[in-house]
């Protein structure tokens, strides 16, 4: 029953190649140069190439050619992004694989960009394995644990146990299950926890004031939006009364409510 | 192809190895061959349990090393048929483990036996991680009280992404909590975390509940399986829980305080006075 091989998803770093200009000569001329600086750092590189910045309405462009020309330079051309629909197909004509848009802005390092493009991981699972971001997907799509929506948030399904972290970057958590007393849940956005939260909760850990924990049973050993925290002490009259509760900033205090 | 059953805890002395001893042979005892294995290296109890303490020649780390082989080193229990323990060194300590030996004996194991139960060490470092590593299901023993649900909690977390289910993504390691050490009266007042507390705080189905009982310290002491006391409440409860393990449904004994009558009430009373004068 076994087959030849295993599909399986991994993570990896690739050079994003902005292209401004829809000159190819002028492409070609200076990948050349480029290349001349460091042939090393480019020899066999796999490169995506981004395509937003090329106004397809005043210009056209010869995906094959490209193609070609990155070979010619010892490059290994991947895919392309930010090409319209029509492009598509043309792109994958000229032998380009369709990548997707990243939510985050990539940063500049001179003139090649670095870009951690994201494809299904399957996960070398753990302790921190809930952790989530566009750099960091550890956990399997195929794990009902959690799912990725647009948007870089997140849904967890199981419990959340003591000494487990989760990390949302650019999103909301949503938990719909306990959190036990030493798991910590840390989100730039909101938090939800439809279950009983016993452990830590730590909204818009970015400085994002607008963010807001929502909860079903708030037992919490810590909550805080924003750096302002309050512990279990301070918010004990709200424990005991079982509701369901909102909790955010107004002027600069935490603040909880039944809802 | 064997089962491989993961006998944990996290918090130390809850009674993992009074368990993995009774539930073990409760399981042989239905026809299944199986074999315990003490992953407490350095500090091993299993086979002061299960009372063959004196017939040890080889041991895990001998097999994992290969200074010996399985048939040399498995001890076949005298009182039940089909029932085999692996001891652990208790001159080495738990370094000697590895990862690549522990998984070439459970292979070589998994041949003949139907369980493989793992006796685990208390903590979370190297020990219990190997004995849970490889493990297909988990009997999470747990004591009514704050800090063993709080570790027992950190064990499931643990179980969850630690093991090489967890890391290859496969299904989860199947998990079964086991309450021991349960005292109805102390709930009743007020002393003792319930069945239910537990459950609400952990969220796993509850496999059995083994309560306080005497009989575990004599069965420890005299070398025996408590399960093989079949006249004491906790080995009731561990043939119970073995039971319900093989997809019996058996309601759950030894939760409810006992109701005693007024006779025992006035005998009670008359014995005390008697012992006093």
């Amino acid at each position: 029953m076994a087959g030849s091989f295993k599909l399986k998803g991994s993570l990896f770093t690739l050079s994003v190649l902005q292209l401004t200009h829809p000159d190819l000569d002028v492409l070609e001329q200076g990948l050349k140069e480029k290349i001349a600086q460091a042939p090393k750092f480019f020899s066999n590189a796999p490169v995506v190439i981004d395509l937003n910045f090329i106004n397809f309405k005043k210009y056209s462009l010869d995906l094959l050619r490209l193609h070609q020309i990155l070979k010619a330079n010892q490059l290994v051309p991947v895919g392309v992004r930010g090409a319209s629909t029509k492009l598509e197909n043309e792109a994958v004509k000229a032998g380009f694989a369709i990548m997707s848009e990243t939510e985050t802005e990539p940063s500049e390092i001179k003139a090649v960009q670095t870009q951690t493009v994201m494809a299904d991981k399957k996960a070398k699972a753990t302790e921190l394995a809930l952790v989530s971001g566009p750099s960091n997907l550890r956990q399997s799509p195929k794990k009902s644990t959690s799912y990725r929506a647009k948007g870089g948030s997140r849904l967890i399904t199981r419990p959340i146990r003591s000494g487990q972290q989760v990390y949302v970057e650019g999103g909301d958590l949503v938990v719909i299950a306990p959190v036990s007393p030493g798991a910590e849940l840390l989100a730039e956005g909101n938090i939800h926890v439809y279950g009983t939260l016993r452990g830590r909760a730590l909204a818009g850990v970015n400085g994002d004031e607008n963010a807001r924990i929502f909860c079903h049973k708030l037992e919490a050993e810590l909550v805080s939006i924003a750096g302002n925290y309050k512990l279990f002490e301070d918010i004990e009259a709200h424990v005991q009364d079982k509701k369901f509760k909102q909790l955010y900033l107004k002027n600069g205090q935490l603040v909880i409510d039944s809802l | 192809m064997a089962k491989i059953i993961v006998v944990t805890s996290g918090k130390g002395g809850v009674g993992k190895t009074t368990t993995s001893a009774a539930f073990g042979t409760a399981l042989a005892q239905k026809g299944f061959k199986t074999v315990l294995i003490d992953f407490d290296v350095g500090l091993r109890n299993l086979d002061l349990i299960m009372g063959c303490e004196r017939r040890v020649v080889y041991d895990f780390i001998n097999v994992i090393n290969g200074e010996s082989n399985l048939t040399q080193s498995l001890i076949k229990d005298k009182r039940v048929d089909g029932l085999y323990i692996l001891p652990a060194s208790q001159t080495r300590d738990k370094d000697a483990l590895s990862k690549e030996g522990v998984e070439k004996t459970l292979k070589e194991l998994a041949k003949t036996f139907d369980y493989i139960l793992c006796d685990s060490p208390a903590g979370i470092e190297r020990g219990a991680h190997l004995a849970m590593y490889y493990a297909d299901e988990a009997l999470i023993v747990t004591n009514p009280e704050v800090s063993s649900v709080r570790d027992s909690d950190r064990i499931l977390g643990v179980l969850a992404s630690k093991t090489k289910r967890a890391e290859a993504g496969k299904e989860p390691v199947k998990e079964h909590l086991l309450v021991t050490r349960y005292s109805p009266e102390r709930v009743e007042k007020g002393d003792m975390l319930s069945i239910e507390d537990v459950q609400d705080i952990l969220s796993v189905p509850l496999l059995g509940v083994i309560p306080e009982s005497k009989a575990v310290l004599k069965a420890s002491n005299a070398g025996v399986p408590v399960s093989l006391d079949t006249e004491s409440d906790a080995g009731q409860a561990y043939q119970d829980a073995v039971a319900r393990f093989l997809g019996e449904d058996k309601p759950h004994r030894f939760i409810q305080v006992e109701k005693r009558g007024l006779f025992y009430k006035l005998f009670k009373k008359r014995r005390k006075e008697a012992c006093a004068g």
